[in-house]
């Protein structure tokens, strides 16, 4: 056999950060990070819905969010180059999209039946249903299928509400149609021939008005 | 459920990761903008923002002391009910100490750490140290110089 033999190199570990780290990157956050990291955390909690969300905001979601990259399973590797923000946003990301997953697996389960009081029914013989008579329920019962019947036509009510809101704005409403086909932004820049200026402005209108919609909406 | 219906929760859910987008790949600049636009104060969300980290940070680090205290209690019961064979008097207990450290040369760096000097160690203190190697089985392989 020619050649030498090749030997894999072992890896250095990578040091996660302490918490005093970690707060130490907390308190130099600049003033655009904060709001950076508040208003996508406001918006990981629309796109989960609130019913994933069990009763908990934006903020109890940035604070479990700082806690993973202590506690893991995420963590902040400050010497890979990776910033604070970045590895905070991503943490949202994950962290919300796994209450959305924990949702999915246990939608029967009474912490998110309790919050649905508008869906509260009543049997046939006219008893209040409790959420807990459907805990360990095998299939979709009756107040999980009108619980998704509810979401669904909430979903349909809110996305008519944010593409109506621009009626008057032929840009805007093809940058939205782009997003709901699932579009990346270089995509549909690329698809309508616009300037990252011309984008950027459009996105920015999209971003305050949609956001007036939604508040409108969920009566924030 | 119908595709149609399926697809309006989707339509809404692509419509809320774009505008996800939107926050991701704005500049500072135009975050900043947006916030003032919207009646915010930037330095009043950021002293917020801030202060719920700290309080999430602060609150981790004490689940941390409370149980890194938990694990000296538990250290220091153990050595309690441990039963060593130490020299009987101070001065034997630190010529025993000072014998380990200078046979154990490897340990040397963790109690010079904690200890500029050995002369300034207590009494008390070497005793501690002494269990604590006592402990760790370390002294069975420590001699004692005889008495000149």
């Amino acid at each position: 056999m020619k050649g030498k033999p090749k030997v894999a190199k072992a890896e250095v570990p990578k040091r996660a950060a302490t918490s005093d780290e970690v707060l130490r990157a907390a308190e130099a956050l600049s003033e655009a990070e904060t709001e950076r990291i508040e208003q996508f955390a406001i918006n990981r909690i629309s796109r989960i819905g609130r019913r994933a969300a069990a009763g908990r905001d934006h903020e109890d979601l940035l604070q479990d969010a700082v806690t993973s990259l202590i506690n893991g399973p995420r963590h902040w590797y400050p010497d890979d180059g990776v910033s604070f923000t970045e590895c905070l946003l991503g943490a949202i990301r994950s962290l919300s999209s796994a209450w959305a997953g924990h949702r999915k697996r246990n939608a029967d389960s009474p912490r998110y039946a309790g919050l649905d009081s508008e869906l509260s029914f009543r049997s046939d013989e006219g008893r209040l249903a409790s959420p807990f008579e459907t805990i360990a329920a095998p299939a979709p019962n009756a107040e999980e299928i009108a619980v998704r019947a509810t979401e669904l036509a909430e979903a349909k009510k809110l996305a008519d509400a944010i593409l109506d809101s621009f009626s008057d704005d032929e840009a805007a409403t093809y940058v939205l149609m782009g997003f709901e086909d699932g579009s990346t932004g270089p995509e549909i820049r690329a698809a309508l021939d616009m300037t990252e200026t011309q984008y950027r402005t459009v996105t920015r209108k999209i971003q305050r008005r949609a956001k007036k919609t939604m508040d409108e909406f969920y009566g924030r | 459920m119908g595709d149609k219906a399926r697809n309006d929760s989707e339509r809404l859910a692509r419509i809320i990761d774009g505008l996800g987008d939107i926050i991701l790949n704005a500049t500072d600049d135009e975050i900043l903008q947006s916030a003032l636009e919207e009646n915010r104060n930037p330095a009043d969300t950021s002293a917020r923002i801030k202060g719920i980290l700290r309080r999430a940070v602060r609150s981790q680090q004490q689940v941390e002391l409370i149980a890194a205290r938990a694990g000296y209690r538990r250290q220091v019961a153990a050595m309690a009910e441990a039963t060593f064979e130490l020299p009987k008097t101070n001065e034997g207990r630190r010529t025993l100490f000072m014998a380990a450290m200078s046979q154990l040369p490897q340990f040397q760096p963790a109690f010079t750490l904690q200890n500029r000097d050995f002369k300034d160690l207590s009494d008390e203190d070497i005793e501690v140290q002494l269990r604590k190697m006592a402990l760790l089985d370390l002294l069975s392989q420590v001699k004692v110089p005889e008495d000149k």
